[in-house]
């Protein structure tokens, strides 16, 4: 099983790409859009600026890519941070974005009086998913990130995780498209159980 | 003085095992018990021992089919645990080990007699290796200096050493003593943890790696090669499995030595920190004594704490009588410190400057000039001492 | 609810660590990599990097050494040292960091935090504040490794960068730093109002209590350790045991 993760010069995709590398998986770092033909899985991970890398995706044309590999060939992808945001219709980071669509929804700034944003560091989640989440010894993962998504059809949600008074989606599922809200690729044993998780289920 | 007013009644201590609060990875429930014997009850409960030997039984069946050259590695030290091990892989589980022994430098008469007369009527090969006594030097100040324990040394090498050699001669088995969590936080016993390098790196070498200790002592790297965990790359090539018998099995320690005393006439021997006659406990080192008298000066408490929460443990004592015991014998200086200190060249007041830098609050500094002498082993004029340092007095 | 964080500090000089007292008398406490690797196996929460000579020397950090982190670790890696611009930044996140520090440069040129928020996000960019108290009782804020006092105040400073889009603030209190005795709980009782973002404290863990108190008393979300770590018979597995104990939110590792 060959996977590819997209390299679109913004999130951090080299950590992702070690922790793949533990387990021994063949990984590419797509570096353009024709190398996502050779991959029998795709990892769409990133942090910072919504507005930015949905530019960077169209820009490197990975933006049509993504749906054609994706949608039509229903190839597994997991979306990590900004990725799973990314599935959204909408995104009012950096004013209104429109997002890849995949799943109805929209993202917005966490906003709360008892929470400090960004919203950084491990926090607990409550995995509504048993094989993404299976085997998993602490179920805590780390989070860095300042908006959220609200899906709106609630089936799609397959982990929830509470900050102060908020309830902030960290993991939805739907057909082959997997997102967390959290990083696995730095959430140590676990992460790197959830990561192996998807894998297992993209099978 | 009022006894009251003496360390050990002041730390607060598990109200079943009598664990004080400064004894790594210790916490408190509401009830006042602590994490290790709540770990104990897991072990009683949940884990299904049969099944678990089963699965290693399966393991070691594989592996005979080989028929390589051997069957697993058994690092082995010649104390109660590695040679209970020994046993039950020849005898027990009828494999065929290759003994890998990493000499910490320490080994006391009774010890190389127990060591000699297991290898003997087990019929085993067996791989001793002994590291440069000039470096060994370095690591124990260095060790001692930075983390207030000696012992890096003795850790890193029998955890790396018989990794190194397994990667060497192709022995993708090892078998180890017992797993983690009978005396500490670190692991717990429903994880199934093989022994590797995460282990290593968490637990083993007190926060230092061999990279770490050249820089600090100026040995050079490739000299500690007998204190580094070979890379991922080659544990993977080989196909190493690095297991602890004491998570397939239960860990009854007595049992234990009842059974190697009967099969191997394993013998005792007193050590300077214990209760007076002889046990089974840490006999395999010289200085198990002055380890003990460090502890006991960083936290205030040492092996007689120890071995009394096992009892209570095991049902064997009552809470009220291990105080009893602990008040009465814990506080005390070994006579072996002062071959210590001439091993490593420092003086007794260097030795307690060095080691009152590391009192684990709360427990509270108090003056080595105190203490009273314990009683000398029976072998300590029968250890190893250099004739260059008898000249240097 | 999030849990407190432990994040070792690494004080890069050269190509090894050192740790030293309020900002000097530096020894040698080991290779970056390998103090990594232990940190991330012992359960650390987070990793900062910091070489302390960078900015003096008006060059960056070695990425090299944050890249090679990367790839053995599994827990954030923050790093810090000599990042005057967006580029410098890039090398940084291009090489692996989870996060960048800025210090001297979030003082002497604040817009650079809104440029660097920006483009990486905000979650991205953390913005170091060495302060030391003076002899009226005010606390005043230093640059380059503590070697020059810059004309800023704290309170406007802080207040400032978290406007520009710091994602957290780190405050190290100088005359703590390497002391062992206790973090400044009152500097960080002076900035919960203000600070709206995650606040990491740093300098002066000594014993276990001091973390517990900071965590009871103060409104930080994490805490730096140095010496403790380095230098004492303490490590992450112990902390957690003795936090978890005293009813504070720490994460199983």
């Amino acid at each position: 099983m060959k996977i590819g993760i997209v390299n679109n010069g913004l999130g951090n995709v080299g950590s992702v790409h070690s922790a793949f590398e533990f387990y021994k998986y063949d990984v590419i770092l797509a570096n353009n859009p024709k190398d996502l033909d050779a991959s029998d899985v795709i990892v769409l991970a990133g942090v910072g600026n919504f507005k930015t890398a949905a530019a960077k995706l169209r820009q490197l044309q990975f933006w049509n890519k993504l749906g054609e590999e994706v949608i039509v060939k229903k190839k597994p992808l997991l979306g990590i941070c900004l990725g799973m945001q990314l599935f959204a219709d909408v995104s009012f980071e950096g004013g209104e974005n429109k997002g890849l669509g995949w799943i109805k929804g929209r993202v917005v700034k966490i906003e709360g009086d008892l929470v400090k944003v960004p919203h950084i560091g491990w926090d607990e989640v409550k995995p509504m998913d048993e094989i993404l989440f299976k085997g998993m010894r602490y179920n805590s993962f780390y989070f860095m990130h300042s908006y959220h998504f609200i899906p709106e059809d609630k089936s799609v949600i397959k982990a929830v995780t509470q900050y102060g008074d908020l309830e902030i989606v960290s993991a939805v599922r739907k057909d082959n498209i997997v997102g967390v809200q959290f990083h696995p690729e730095k959430s140590q044993g676990d992460g790197l159980r959830l990561l192996r998780n998807f894998l297992e289920m993209s099978k | 003085m009022n006894i009251k007013h003496e360390i050990e009644d002041e730390l607060e201590r598990c109200t079943r095992c009598t664990l004080p609060i400064t004894w790594e990875t210790l916490y408190f429930d509401n009830e006042g018990v602590c994490n290790i014997c709540r770990n104990w009850d897991a072990k009683q409960k949940e884990v299904n021992w049969e099944d678990r030997e089963k699965q290693i039984i399966k393991i070691f069946e594989e592996r005979k089919k080989e028929k390589a050259s051997y069957d697993c590695i058994v690092p082995f030290s010649g104390g109660k645990d590695s040679t209970f091990t020994l046993w039950a892989i020849v005898k027990k589980y009828g494999l065929k080990p290759l003994v890998v022994s990493f000499d910490h430098g320490f080994y006391r008469p009774r010890t190389i007699e127990n060591r000699t007369r297991t290898f003997r009527r087990l019929g085993v090969d067996v791989i001793t290796f002994t590291p440069n006594w000039q470096t060994v030097k370095k690591l124990m100040l260095e060790a001692l200096i930075r983390k207030g324990d000696f012992c890096w040394h003795c850790h890193a090498g029998i955890f790396a050493y018989p990794m190194n050699i397994a990667v060497k001669f192709e022995i993708p088995l090892l078998i180890w003593g017992e797993g983690g969590g009978e005396y500490e936080g670190y692991f717990k016993f429903a994880d199934l943890e093989e022994t590797d390098e995460w282990k290593f790196n968490r637990r083993i070498i007190l926060g230092m790696r061999a990279e770490d200790m050249a820089g600090f002592t100026g040995v050079e790297l490739r000299d500690l090669k007998p204190y580094m965990y070979p890379p991922k790359e080659e544990l993977e090539r080989v196909g190493i499995k690095s297991l602890p018998l004491g998570k397939y099995i239960p860990w009854d320690v007595k049992k234990q030595v009842e059974i190697i005393k009967k099969e191997l006439q394993w013998k005792e021997d007193e050590i300077e920190s214990g209760f007076p006659g002889p046990t089974y406990e840490k006999i395999e080192c010289m200085f198990t004594g002055v380890r003990d008298y460090i502890k006991y000066l960083k936290r205030g408490f040492s092996r007689i704490t120890h071995l009394t929460t096992l009892d209570i443990k095991h049902g064997r004592m009552s809470r009220a009588e291990a105080m009893e015991h602990i008040k009465r014998l814990e506080k005390r200086k070994p006579r072996s410190l002062d071959v210590f200190l001439e091993y490593l060249g420092i003086n007794e007041e260097e030795f307690n400057k060095i080691v009152l830098r590391h009192v684990i609050y709360p427990a509270k500094p108090l003056d080595p000039k105190t203490l009273s002498e314990g009683s000398k082993l029976w072998d300590q004029d029968l250890w190893f001492r250099d004739k260059v340092n008898e000249e240097k007095k | 609810m999030t849990y407190k964080r432990i994040i070792p500090i690494f004080l890069l000089k050269g190509n090894r660590l050192v740790k030293g007292t309020r900002f000097g008398d530096f020894v040698d406490v080991g290779d970056p990599l390998s103090q990594a690797m232990i940190y991330d196996a012992q359960g650390a929460d987070e990793i900062i990097i910091v070489d302390i000579d960078a900015s003096g020397n008006k060059r960056l950090i070695n990425t090299d050494i944050i890249n090679a982190m990367i790839h053995k670790c599994r827990l954030p890696i923050s790093a810090g040292g000599g990042i005057k611009t967006i580029e410098d930044a890039r090398k940084c996140f291009g090489a692996g960091a989870d996060k960048i520090i800025i210090n001297t440069s979030a003082a002497l040129n604040p817009s650079l935090i809104k440029h660097l928020a920006d483009e990486f996000g905000s979650q991205s960019v953390v913005v170091s504040v060495d302060v030391k108290k003076s002899r009226t009782g005010n606390y005043d804020v230093y640059i380059y490794s503590g070697r020059q006092k810059a004309a800023l105040d704290i309170m406007e400073h802080i207040s400032r960068v978290i406007d520009y889009g710091a994602g957290e603030v780190i405050v190290t209190s100088i005359d703590k730093e390497g002391t062992l005795t206790g973090f400044d709980y009152e500097i960080y009782n002076k900035l919960k109002n203000i600070t709206k973002v995650p606040l990491i404290a740093s300098g002066g863990a000594g014993k276990y209590d001091d973390m517990v108190k900071l965590f009871k008393e103060t409104d930080c979300d994490a805490c730096a350790v140095g010496k403790m770590l380095f230098l004492r018979d303490y490590d992450i597995v112990k902390f957690k045991s003795y936090l978890k104990g005293r009813k504070i939110p720490v994460r199983d590792a």
